[in-house]
Order: structure tokens, then sequence, then C-alpha cells
């Protein structure tokens, strides 16, 4: 794996559910790629398959056909386990409802966090909580428990959560989708940050096209296929 | 404190009134084992004290008999004891007749029916306390927990198997039986004429007691004598009944746990399906999932088993407030024995729902709601 070869690549990648007996497909042979640093967002209509992209890529699921590579491992023949550890070393989750833990407060969420990544090869210091939490504006809010906060801070949190571990990729599934305009453009200039002075590749999904435009680049999708921009066309950790 | 226990300490109280119920259902579990049993084990152990506490030194049963004697109605003929008297190294001998349980004034009492003569030379007496030992037929003596337990003064009548008795004097408790009355009196009304349930024998010395017990087995085959020095434990040895009691609520209150815990842990593993979802989909691997979930179990079975510690106390008290003349017994052995099922009741029960939460599908508890 050199470093110039894409962090996430997808090959023929082909995603059918089952429902009852029938077998509705999410995704009919996706072909995308995402160099190192790149802020990728992933637009389309509701139902295109784009949450199931981003499960495929961050190895919450199997594919049915094709491959999905992620730092050159292939996901697609890889053991619960061996998924589990990559995207606990490799990825950062985003989600749009946040899903925070509302018995503990907005550090405990992150102690959690850290407990779990420091299981494995990652050790994360105490020290890059608050680091963290300063990075995303929510020093002083760290006591507080995630129904005290407002919906752009409690995003805030899910995203300083997805950080701690400094993980190379954040996978973000419509982080504004719940957001006023003005949380929203909050976080997206907050994620423009990350991407542009820690270098960490990030996936959006979103369906506003302003939103996307903060990216380098934008996946379209349609009806489970990628219909423009699914190859990487620029180099940005170079 | 990790923040694995905080986030277990915290899921348990963030819905109080379920972690509530379940903490009073394992207490309950507990209370089951340590009030009851103890209450059984009490009875039993104080019973078999109270016939130590007489001071003869061998108790002899009829034949087939075992410990339990006081479920017997009399059998050995009275006349046995001329015989008894005629061995070497019998001080004196006297019959005791007892009912099975009877109930008077709302109380379940073993009546003793004793020789007024011979039952004070086979130990340390009566020490009556006030009036005076009974000396006619329907006349009756108690003791000081019954006296005080149920407000009754000499004096008084009293209602025995239907009869009308009088109480002409209250002893001081601690041994033999709380309701003595004549044992003729009480043959008559069992129709147990020139019967008794077992004889106290006292011998002329400490060292004549083993070698009577020998002479006893021998002359009178079949026939029981137990030394008063181990009767308790002889006791409580022949107490199937009570051994199967123990089990049987022993095995309730692992089962109430088990289930509890199952139903707590199982639901609280179907209302947190996102939360662990998200933990899966950050990197919490299947034995992080189990371990939240059974230390959460273990929080609530902690705080269930120190609950119902607590409450086995408060409710012996309550019922000895209510029933003077009960004894329950709780001893560290049964305490540390019921928190102990408990505990593994409720890990068993949290097993499936661990278990469960960590194969949940992450994508599918991404989209639950």
């Amino acid at each position: 794996m050199s470093a110039g070869d894409p962090i996430l690549q997808t090959i023929d990648l082909v995603k059918v559910y089952r429902s009852g007996k029938v077998d509705v497909p999410a995704l009919l042979g996706v072909d995308i790629a995402i160099e190192r640093g790149e802020f990728v967002a992933i637009m389309g209509p509701s139902g295109c398959g784009k949450s199931t992209l981003l499960h495929l890529l961050g190895g919450l699921d199997r594919p049915t056909s094709g491959r999905v590579l992620l730092d050159g491992v292939d996901l697609s023949i890889s053991s619960d386990g061996q998924r589990t550890r990559l995207r606990r070393d490799l990825v950062g989750f985003v989600f749009q409802r946040f899903n925070l833990l509302p018995t503990l407060t907005v550090l405990g969420n992150l102690e959690v966090a850290r407990a779990i990544h420091s299981n494995g090869r990652k050790i994360v210091p105490a020290q890059q909580l608050t680091d963290t939490l300063e990075l995303v504006g929510l020093g002083s809010k760290m006591h507080r428990r995630p129904m005290e906060l407002s919906l752009g801070e409690q995003q805030r949190v899910a995203i300083a959560r997805a950080l701690i571990h400094k993980p190379s990729i954040v996978l973000a599934d419509e982080p504004t989708g719940n957001l006023d305009s003005v949380n929203s453009d909050n976080i997206l200039r907050l994620l423009q940050d990350l991407n542009g002075n820690l270098k960490q590749t990030i996936v959006m999904i979103t369906h506003n096209p302003e939103a996307a435009a903060t990216g380098h680049r934008t996946i379209e999708m349609r009806d489970g296929k990628v219909v423009r921009g699914g190859a990487a066309s620029r180099h940005p950790a170079e | 404190m990790g923040v694995i226990t905080r986030l277990a300490a915290s899921n348990l109280f963030y819905r109080k009134t379920k972690a509530t119920v379940s903490i009073l259902a394992v207490a309950l579990g507990i209370i089951l084992v340590t009030v009851l049993v103890g209450l059984a084990d009490g009875t039993i152990n104080e019973h078999s004290k109270r016939i130590e506490r007489i001071g003869a030194d061998i108790i002899l049963q009829p034949p087939g008999s075992s410990a339990l004697f006081a479920f017997n109605s009399g059998v050995i003929p009275i006349k046995l004891k001329e015989k008894i008297l005629q061995f070497p190294g019998v001080r004196s001998v006297s019959p005791v007749l007892m009912t099975a349980g009877t109930k008077v004034k709302d109380s379940i009492v073993l009546l003793w029916g004793i020789d007024a003569d011979t039952y004070p030379q086979v130990g340390a007496g009566i020490k009556i306390v006030e009036g005076r030992m009974f000396s006619a037929p329907y006349e009756v003596v108690m003791d000081t927990v019954w006296a005080s337990s149920k407000q009754q003064e000499v004096g008084d009548s009293l209602m025995l198997m239907n009869q009308e008795f009088k109480i002409v004097g209250i002893r001081q408790a601690g041994d033999g039986g709380r309701l003595l009355l004549p044992i003729g009196t009480l043959q008559e009304i069992m129709s147990a004429e020139g019967k008794a349930s077992f004889f106290l024998i006292s011998a002329i010395s400490a060292s004549a007691v083993e070698p009577l017990a020998a002479v006893l087995r021998k002359e009178l085959p079949g026939y029981n004598p137990i030394f008063s020095s181990t009767y308790s434990q002889a006791f409580r040895e022949n107490a199937i009944a009570f051994k199967q009691f123990v089990r049987v609520v022993t095995a309730l209150a692992i089962i109430v746990s088990f289930l509890v815990i199952l139903l707590a842990m199982y639901t609280s593993v179907v209302e947190r399906t996102k939360e662990i979802g998200i933990l899966k989909a950050i990197g919490a691997s299947r034995l992080f999932i189990v371990g939240a979930i059974l230390l959460e179990s273990v929080f609530l079975c902690l705080i269930g088993i120190a609950s119902g510690y607590g409450l086995s106390f408060l409710t012996k008290a309550w019922l000895l407030h209510l029933y003077p003349s009960l004894t329950v017994d709780i001893s560290w052995h049964r305490l540390w024995t019921a928190g102990a099922w408990a505990m593994a009741g409720g890990i068993v029960g949290s097993l499936y729902p661990a278990y469960r939460a960590s194969r949940l599908d992450p994508v599918e508890t991404l989209v639950f709601e």
C-alpha cells in the first residue's frame, strides 16, 4: 500500500437486501476511489443507496458482491472482528441523529469512545479528550449531559467523539440533517477545518448542494449507481 | 471509577422505576431465603435448644422415629419407665407426651404433657416466676414469652384442644415446652392413655451416660437414645423436610432473580438498541458490549442483594414485633448463600440479553427507532 493509493476504494460494489422473499437492490456496481485527505460529499435522492454505501465503506456491513478496500484491506472478505478492529482504529463515524449516550456527560461520552479505542492499537491519552472538545468549541461544556446542549452542540460532541483517536477517515451520514442553517454552517466549517488542518479524509452524505459544495468533490448517486464524480480527480494529500 | 463502570451505573438509574422494581424483585428473593428459611431454621433451632436446655442426659425416642419426634403422637408405653429405672446408671426417667402443632390463640404451639413429679428430677427443674406448678387436671403453666406475647396472666382461662384450662403459673422461658399441662390430661384429650412421645432420662453421673445409652440400645432394640448434648445436631440432620424446604425456597429465589434480571436486561437491550449500535459502529468489540451489560446486571444484583439484606432484618423485626414467640435465625451463612445465588441467577439471567446485544447488526441498530 503506497501513499498514493486511495484510502478508500470500491470495485463493482453490489448490495442487495432481502425483504421477506423479495430482493431489494441498494447498490448496483459502484466504483469509487477516495484519496487520503480528500473531503468528498455523496449526494443523491432518498433511497439511492448513499447510506448503504457509507455503511459498507466503514465496514459496518458486508457487500453482496464486489470489494471495499479500506487502507488496502479488503473489507468484503474480512471477519466481523477484523472489521470491528478496522473501524475502531481507522474510522470515525458521525451520524445525523448524533446518537450520544444520554446518561453520560459530554466528557463521559468521549471517555467511552476512548476506552473502546484504547483496546486497540491506539492508546488515546486523556489530554486528547479535552483537546478535542476545545477543538470543537465545547471545552466549557464538558460536564453537561447531551440533553442540556443545543442540537448543534450535540453534533459537535458527536464529531469530537469521532475524532478523539485521530482516525484516518471520518464518515459522516448527513451530519447537518437535523440542524438549522446557522448550526449547519458551523458544523460544515468545522469539518472543513478538520480536513484542512488535520488532513483527515472526510466522506459526507448530504442532501444539501450547498453543504456538498464545501467538499473537494461530489459523488452523485441515483438508483444504486454512481452517476458522477466516482473517480478521484485530485490528490489533496500531496 | 472506570468509564464503563460509570456507563453501567448511569444506565441503571436512567430508568429509575424499572431499576427500582428490578432491585426490589432481587431483594424479594433474598428475603424469601433469609426470612422464610430463617423462620423455619429458628423454629427448629429454638425447639431443639429448648429440649437440650431441659438438662436431661438422654432423650429416648420410640422405634423407627427420627429426631423430629414432635410430629409423632404418643407411641411409647408409659410402663416402660419402670423397666428403664432398673437399668444401671439411671437416676431418673420422665415421660413427655407432645401434640403436633396445635392452634392456640392464633398461633401454632406444641403442647407438652409432663409428669410434674419426675420432670424436675431429670434436669434443672421448672422455675416458676408467678403463681405455682399445676396440681389439677385442667391447669396449665406457660412460659414468660408466651404469657407476654399473648398478654395472659395467672388466673386467666385458656382453650386448648376444645378444653378450658386455667392458667395457674408462669415459668421462666428457655427450656421445654411453652405450654405445660398434666400428661394424664393430655393423654385423655388425645386418646393416648398410657402413652408418651419420648422419655427424658438422667444418669447418675456424666461418665454413666454413654454406658447407659449402650444398655438402652441393647435392652430396648429399635429404640433411639439420643444424647441431649448432640440433640440439635441430630434434630437438624433428620430434618429432611426442612432441607427440602430450604432447597425449594432457595430455588424460588434463584428463579425470581434469574427471571427479573433476564427481563430487566432484555428490555434494557431493546431500549438501548441504538446506543449499542453506536458503540459497535465506533469499534466496540462483542466482549466490550457483553461486559457493559453484565456489569449493569451485577450492579442491579448487588443493590438488590444489599436491599434484600436490609429488608430481611426489617422483616424479621416486624415479624417479631407482631409475633414475639417466633424465632427467626438469619445467619451469615444463609445471607451469604442467598446473596451468592441471587447474584448467580442475575448473571445467568443477563447472559442471553448480553449475547443478543453483542450480536446486534450495527446497520440495523442504526436505523432502529
